[in-house]
């Protein structure tokens, strides 16, 4: 037996999510397809980052933020970069991490902030989500979607990667 | 070399800042999204909506008290599993099939599969979430089958848009409750969606074909050994 909930469907009123869509979808969709050069798999990711977005939406304070803007291309990002992963998986040629990601100009250069922006992607993001974004591990791991223990890992990869790119390009902090 | 908190905080703003110029000077094309992305960004929307999401609390407030008064006595046991386990909101637009409980499995979404397909379908795409698989069928037409797994979970939804789309009718898959949509219009695929409590799973299937083929291929969906 199946209750039936009769609603009235309002169609005023944006949600805040329906309002990130409408002005992130296409700064999303070329983020993914610079990664993986593929329209339908970019697709595919825009709406796992959207879905990922939806499950922390009340982390989103402002629409319109810098930090929201870096949230939704670090998340989108992560997407692309999985399914590109999903795929690779398939076949023989080996995967290089270093190369995956966003690219962008460099901060100014022999500083922390530049041997960030050469991490690979995922160490990246997770920087840019703790340090810049502001969460928390266990908020991170929701964002991701991996383990709590995931996270903690990737974080201390992500420090000891960072500090061997500061001491091979001879910056000292 | 001590990379503090604080210096990594002020790097990433740099960082954050720098990423964000670059993008601001790009001239981001204006890409057209396919049919298949719009109608699961307009499910996803339709279920973001305050007074959606208000409605999802109300329903399940609304089932404790009637489990907690003890108001439900009924005398078919397998009705009032039903009925404690599924709940149909039927929206102007939609039906979003919502479930409430507990599972009794933890499914491998992978393994659910049709082992029969008409001649000329081979699997394209496969894409594995968390709690959903998706998998995609192709003739060289380029006429596709989409299967769908979804693992149960409390609030686990799915919902039929039913622009285009006939009143559902009950059908039986392997035993299984279920559901079929017939399409009205010809741009619109015909759905099947069915439920297995059991182990845990909500399945679906969206094509072309017709209604036969389509519960042909899903009859083919092997549960066995689906468990962890």
């Amino acid at each position: 037996m199946l209750i039936y909930l009769q609603v009235i469907d309002d169609p005023t009123g944006k949600s805040k999510f329906e309002e990130l869509y409408i002005q992130h979808k296409q700064l999303m969709f070329y983020i993914a397809n610079k990664i993986l050069n593929n329209e339908y798999d970019a697709e595919d990711a825009v709406h796992q980052a959207f879905l990922s977005i939806a499950k922390n939406i009340e982390k989103i304070l402002e629409l319109e933020d810098a930090k929201t803007k870096s949230y939704l291309v670090t998340t989108t990002e992560h997407c692309a970069i999985d399914i590109y992963r999903i795929k690779k998986r398939k076949s023989t040629v080996p995967l290089n991490e270093d190369i995956l990601g966003l690219t962008f100009e460099p901060p100014s250069t022999g500083t922390v902030a530049e041997a960030i922006a050469k991490l690979p992607a995922r160490y990246r993001n997770v920087i840019m989500l703790k340090y810049d974004c502001g969460y928390t591990n266990q908020e991170i791991a929701e964002i991701l979607d991996i383990s709590y223990e995931g996270v903690h890992s990737l974080v201390q990869r992500a420090k000891r990667r960072l500090k061997v790119l500061l001491e091979e390009e001879g910056i000292s902090i | 070399m001590n990379l503090t908190d604080d210096i990594l905080r002020d790097a990433s703003r740099d960082v954050r800042n720098a990423m964000l110029d670059s993008l601001s000077n790009v001239d981001i094309p204006t890409h057209m999204f396919s049919p298949r992305f719009e109608r699961k960004m307009r499910r996803l929307i339709h279920r973001q909506k305050p007074w959606y999401r208000l409605l999802q609390r109300v329903a399940a407030v609304f089932l404790v008290l009637l489990l907690g008064s003890g108001f439900l006595l009924v005398t078919n046991a397998n009705a009032s599993s039903a009925f404690f386990k599924w709940v149909q909101n039927v929206y102007k637009n939609s039906i979003v099939y919502q479930f409430f409980g507990s599972l009794e499995g933890e499914p491998r979404l992978e393994d659910y599969r049709p082992t029969w397909l008409p001649n000329g379908y081979n699997e394209k795409k496969t894409i594995t979430m968390d709690d959903q698989v998706v998998i995609e069928y192709c003739n060289v037409k380029g006429e596709a089958i989409y299967f769908k797994s979804m693992k149960l979970d409390t609030f686990a939804q799915e919902e039929i848009i039913l622009d285009g789309m006939a009143a559902p009718v009950d059908i039986a898959v392997n035993g299984l409750p279920g559901k079929y949509y017939q399409a009205k219009d010809v741009a619109q695929s015909n759905v099947i969606l069915w439920f297995d409590e059991k182990h845990g799973a909500i399945l679906s299937m969206h094509s072309y074909l017709e209604k036969s083929i389509i519960l042909r291929i899903a009859e083919s969906v092997s549960l066995d050994d689906v468990t962890n």
